[in-house]
């Protein structure tokens, strides 16, 4: 299964970080090869849609879980209709802490907010 | 002619100035591009008899031709469109309305269908000397993010044999730049404080960035320090008026009134700065 959790950077040293549509990175981890890859969110640049446009990333890499800081209501609408688990994770804590979290089945579930 | 009164900082004074320059100058037009917060109307207190819907162009996907390839998504600028699985997603409030998914889809499954996103009000108000001064504004929708195409449409009602007076939406992003392209003249409205010194260097910097011809006027002149003055001896723009604080004048203005209405003085004052104008755009 493919988990991507928001980050501060690339690279193992990682944080996660607290904005979804705007984080600098993502890191796909791979909980089956126990690999991970890191890719530049362009959604940092984006004028508008950085969540839909980052949310749409994610699931053309066939990603199944998404660990953030926090949701905006348009990324979350396209993630929850993919079915797309959405979990909630403590800003600036290392990535590596965060996955270990993520095992322990520690994280709070996002729930969708209605407007 | 048309001539823009913008400020770039909020408050300065740009809808007092535009709606008493347009009572007075004969022959004149006030197209309020404002059109987040038009307040015009409050002044000028016009007869409206036309109004107009503002639509603009949004995707509809139609399901029955479409492969869900993405590549709607893909070529949206705007990350508009996401494609899930066998799922279109159309966020109407992202699109800009540019028609580049329609014109990517390779099945043809993309046609527009219009979203409204304001309306345009035309009507003639009276100006000072029995003058008939013609009137248009222009009104977003409460929620509707997107301003400049609800300005365009304003513009469009621009009379050519007219003194055309755009009031300008404050700031120097989309709308005022919207506002100020394809103008004669543009009239800054300033106020002697940093903060509108501030944004008096960014919205001259957008004016000569477009080649439009500025001049200044200083409102509440007799407040705050000279620093305005100074720039404008620095940067060669004139200034073409001043107005210090005037009680009278904000009094007249709580209650909606214009003015040159009340004040002999203002309305010489108003005339010679319409005067000022037309002999700089005709240099």
């Amino acid at each position: 299964m493919k988990i991507a959790i928001s980050v501060t950077k690339a690279g193992a040293e990682a944080n996660l970080e607290m904005r979804f549509g705007r984080c600098p990175y993502f890191a796909v981890y791979d909980s089956e090869s126990k690999d991970c890859e890191w890719f530049e969110n362009s959604g940092i640049k984006a004028a508008s849609g950085a969540g839909t446009g980052a949310a749409q990333a994610l699931l053309d890499r066939g990603v199944e879980v998404v660990i953030s800081g926090q949701f905006g209501p348009k990324a979350a609408q396209v993630l929850g209709a993919a079915n797309i688990k959405m979990l909630l994770g403590p800003p600036e804590l290392p990535i590596t802490e965060v996955i270990a979290k993520w095992q322990a089945d520690e994280l709070k579930e996002y729930a969708i907010q209605k407007f | 002619m048309i001539i823009a009164i913008a400020s770039g900082k909020g408050g300065t004074g740009k809808t007092t100035i535009a709606t008493n320059l347009a009572l007075v100058a004969p022959a004149a037009q006030y197209l309020d591009c404002d059109v987040e917060e038009p307040n015009g109307h409050l002044f000028l207190k016009p007869k409206i008899n036309d109004k107009r819907n503002v639509t603009m162009p949004i995707p509809k996907i139609d399901e029955e031709l479409c492969t869900y390839c993405g590549q709607c998504a893909a070529v949206c600028e705007f990350n508009a469109l996401a494609v899930i699985g066998d799922k279109v997603m159309v966020f109407s409030e992202l699109c800009h309305g540019c028609g580049a998914c329609t014109f990517t889809c390779p099945e043809k499954a993309i046609s527009e269908t219009t979203k409204s996103i304001g309306c345009l009000e035309i009507g003639k108000a009276n100006a000072v000397e029995s003058n008939e001064l013609l009137f248009a504004h222009g009104i977003s929708n409460i929620g509707n993010p997107l301003s400049p195409p609800i300005i365009k449409k304003v513009k469009k009602l621009v009379n050519n044999d007219c003194f055309a007076i755009l009031d300008a939406p404050p700031g120097t992003s989309c709308p005022m730049v919207q506002t100020l392209m394809g103008c004669d003249y543009c009239l800054f409205v300033t106020e002697p404080t940093p903060f509108g010194l501030n944004d008096l260097e960014l919205a001259v910097g957008v004016a000569r960035q477009l080649e439009i011809p500025c001049g200044i006027l200083v409102n509440r002149s007799d407040s705050g320090d000279d620093q305005i003055q100074e720039y404008c001896r620095r940067e060669a723009i004139q200034i073409l008026m001043e107005i210090p604080f005037d009680r009278d004048l904000a009094f007249a203005y709580s209650k909606g009134e214009a003015a040159v209405i009340h004040s002999q003085k203002l309305r010489e004052g108003f005339q010679k700065l319409h005067q000022k104008i037309v002999a700089e755009v005709e240099k």
